[in-house]
């Protein structure tokens, strides 16, 4: 079997990857509809998806040939290096081919337009193949990566939102585009060939996709990202932790506060370790969330708190840490539901600055025309936290459930897809309907859903095994 | 401080994990003062055992006891007298190694400041750094000081030395050893490095395929197994060897080999000269007595004929 071969045959024989491959071949299939359909005010919608799809197949092939690279064996066989370039470089073809050739085939338009659209494609599909090679070469976290996917599943949102002349699609423009692309390739094909590429990539500890389904791996690529910690960062953490230390040495006869205290501490000891810069990409990251929310209206108001239970997903509460203490399992039960009512409530609180901050500049935000539409900013409101104080304990649920289990990561990213993606249209229906509910309606379901995490918690802390075996 | 005569006891404990069974009706008493080897390959339940004693994991049949309470309803109270070092080394990696000592020592009313300084420095532990870049025997050293510095009543160690380098595993040894001269602690110590164990240990638990093989005292086991090197005075040996309770053996012309079961040094050295040859007879080392006694567990009768034949 050649080198070529042997590298190929990762696709076929991780059942993982061929599970991201399967997932990868149905996103193709929305392109296909939406290319068929006439659009009166934009040419460019259509065309999204066999774009998408490029950026995801530049992503995914980069991700398990540059995974394959961090292993020094194969920084070490002979020819190996030629192998990757050729390898990205045939899938780049082959999908860029495929691409066109659909949008020749598919795309409602007069001859000259498609085959302009068609080379559009082919070229920018390129460019796009190259940005995702980048980023997965760039990200030392695959799972991130998938977790940025589902954003851009509102691209043909936004496209249609700001339309595009048909006077655009015409040969000088795609020509322009096609030298932009074979410039781009060339860089690319000079870049894959150079030593210290290989040598950046060998070595270098990498979570690829499959490396996200690994706990051991996921816990491997934390330990790298705390090795960057810079002592200004770590005074910081000093200072939280003297303040933690502290409460749970105060409360050690009481045990539960104690505990309580020491999940807080573990909960928001990360958030103080990371930089500065990463509280201000933070920052501006939420104040946008809360800006673009504040334009939907009340469908905002539920994305927030659908943003808000997802957050719950990265919990941890301590129910089956190994690190001893002085723990017994009646402790991890009561430090555990109680840990999950304050952070419930910390959410509520940041979430009400958020509010209170889009109540504040509501006079002055802007309005804007869109596709006949007015946008109009309107002020976020509380009406809607029912669903985060019912969604926080049914995650958190979810999370005892699949705990230690390797599907978990993927859950994560398919139910994160599924709650930004799928939830839109939906929630765009019943609004009105879900604001409308009744009081009583809602109280039962919260007592439900909080029971039903306290009732499986019960279960797991008495009457089952703390440790993965 | 309740005082109670058995620390630790197992009563036909049953534990299964899908199809394995894990642990296959163990009964065990660990009494206080006792160090405890407890030896088995990968598999063999060691681990299982050892997270039963602390509650992590819950017998499917039998009764684990730990320090008088059932072992599913220890408390903090119990908890503050049993120190844990684990195998998979479960730390809070974005902390560093002061932060962590101080979040665990919070802990406990009975922490040893002063014992702590001194592992740190004998540990030779940067307080600064961050505990997820640590090496494997780093984070272990860590992990033993933060089992140590409430100087626990009893002292379960799974597996403590695998990521420790020679000098380390000397220091971890010394350290044991102290503990178990001067505080009169009980410890229970699962490691695959038996020559490390025997130095420490005064019982031995052998464990296999989730059975106890066997359960007695180190010296017990010592008697038991012997090696017995026979040199031919006049150049060649007999063909029979005439040693009861032979279990294994090696031979060349001049020179053979036996391990011996249940033999009487006296008589060997009788035989030996009955036949012309020498005898010269050495206490097994651990790894030796491992495999002898798993060989031929306790009961058992040697089903080969009673003397060693070339």
């Amino acid at each position: 079997m050649n080198l070529v071969m042997v590298n190929l045959s990762h696709y076929w024989k991780r059942p993982a990857l061929i599970l991201w491959q399967g997932m990868l071949l149905l996103m193709l299939l929305p392109s296909i509809p939406m290319l068929l359909e006439q659009r009166v005010h934009t040419w460019m919608t259509p065309l999204y998806w066999p774009l998408f799809w490029m950026l995801i197949m530049g992503t995914m092939t980069a991700t398990y040939q540059t995974e394959i690279l961090s292993k020094p064996l194969s920084y070490t066989l002979p020819g190996h290096r030629c192998t990757v370039r050729k390898l990205l470089f045939g899938f780049n073809l082959f999908s860029s081919l495929l691409s066109a050739a659909m949008v020749l085939l598919l795309y409602p338009r007069d001859f000259t337009s498609r085959c302009c659209a068609a080379v559009l494609v082919l070229a920018f599909g390129q460019i796009l193949f190259w940005v995702g090679v980048w980023c997965s070469y760039r990200s030392r976290n695959q799972a991130i990566v998938g977790f940025v996917f589902p954003i851009l599943l509102f691209g043909p949102t936004v496209m249609d939102s700001f339309p595009v002349g048909l006077h655009w699609l015409q040969p000088m423009v795609v020509a322009v585009v096609a030298v932009i692309s074979g410039i781009v390739s060339y860089l690319a094909w000079r870049l894959l060939g150079r030593a210290s590429f290989f040598q950046a990539c060998c070595g270098r500890h990498y979570l690829g996709f499959t490396g996200a389904f690994s706990p051991g791996q996921v816990k491997k690529a934390q330990r790298e990202r705390f090795k960057a910690i810079s002592a200004q960062t770590d005074e910081k953490l000093s200072r939280l932790g003297r303040f933690f230390v502290e409460k749970i040495a105060r409360n050690r006869n009481q045990p539960f506060a104690s505990f309580i205290y020491g999940v807080m501490y573990q909960t928001l000891g990360p958030v103080a370790l990371m930089t500065l810069k990463s509280h201000g990409t933070n920052l501006i990251f939420m104040t946008l969330v809360f800006l673009l929310f504040g334009y939907y209206g009340k469908t905002g108001n539920l994305f927030i708190w659908l943003m808000y239970i997802f957050s719950i997903l990265g919990t941890d509460l301590q129910v089956h840490s190994t690190l001893l203490l002085i723990r017994g399992r009646m402790e991890r039960f009561v430090s555990a539901l109680m840990s999950l009512v304050l952070l419930t409530l910390l959410g509520l609180a940041t979430a009400s600055v958020g509010i209170a901050g889009t109540i504040l500049l509501t006079p002055y935000m802007p309005t804007f025309p869109i596709r006949g539409f007015i946008a109009e900013f309107h002020a976020l409101s509380w009406q809607s936290c029912y669903l985060f104080i019912i969604g926080a304990p049914v995650v958190a649920l979810l999370r005892l459930l699949f705990w230690g289990k390797r599907c978990f990561v993927f859950i994560s990213i398919v139910l994160g897809a599924g709650l930004m993606g799928a939830s839109f249209p939906l929630l765009m229906n019943i609004r009105d309907n879900l604001i409308s509910i009744s009081w009583v309606a809602i109280l039962v379901v919260l007592i439900l859903a909080w029971s039903a995490f306290a009732v499986y918690l019960y279960r797991v802390c008495f009457h089952k095994n703390l440790a993965i075996k | 401080m309740t005082k109670v005569d058995t620390l630790v006891q197992f009563c036909d404990v049953v534990k299964r994990f899908g199809a394995t069974t894990a642990l296959d009706r163990i009964s065990l008493d660990i009494q206080p003062g006792s160090i405890i080897g407890l030896v088995g390959s990968n598999g063999a339940g060691k681990s299982t055992l050892l997270r039963h004693i602390i509650g992590l994991y819950l017998p499917d049949a039998g009764t684990c006891t730990t320090l008088g309470v059932e072992a599913r309803r220890l408390g903090p109270a119990e908890f503050a007298r049993i120190g844990y070092v684990h195998q998979e080394g479960e730390l809070i990696d974005w902390m560093n190694v002061g932060q962590l000592i101080r979040y665990v020592a919070a802990y406990y009313a009975m922490w040893n400041a002063e014992l702590e300084q001194r592992y740190v420095r004998d540990f030779e532990l940067n307080l600064k750094d961050r505990v997820g870049s640590l090496s494997p025997g780093q984070r272990q050293k860590l992990a033993i000081l933060l089992a140590i510095g409430f100087e626990p009543e009893l002292l379960i160690l799974d597996e403590p030395a695998s990521a420790l380098d020679p000098l380390a595993r000397r220091q971890f040894l010394n350290l044991m050893l102290e503990m178990i001269q001067i505080q009169n602690r009980t410890i229970i110590i699962s490691s695959h490095i038996l020559s490390d164990v025997e130095k420490i240990i005064d019982h031995i638990v052998i464990m296999d395929k989730g059975r106890i093989v066997r359960n007695c005292a180190l010296d017990t086991l010592q008697e038991e197994f012997c090696r017995v090197t026979l040199t031919a005075a006049g150049g060649k040996l007999p063909e029979s060897l005439p040693f009861k309770g032979a279990i294994d053996w090696s031979r060349s012309d001049g020179q053979a080999v036996l391990t011996l079961r249940h033999a009487d040094e006296a008589q060997i050295v009788r035989q030996a000269g009955a036949i012309g040859c020498q005898a010269q007879i050495r206490r097994m080392s651990l790894d030796e007595l491992y495999e002898a006694a798993l060989k031929y567990p306790m009961g058992m009768i040697i089903p080969r004929a009673e003397e060693a034949r070339g």
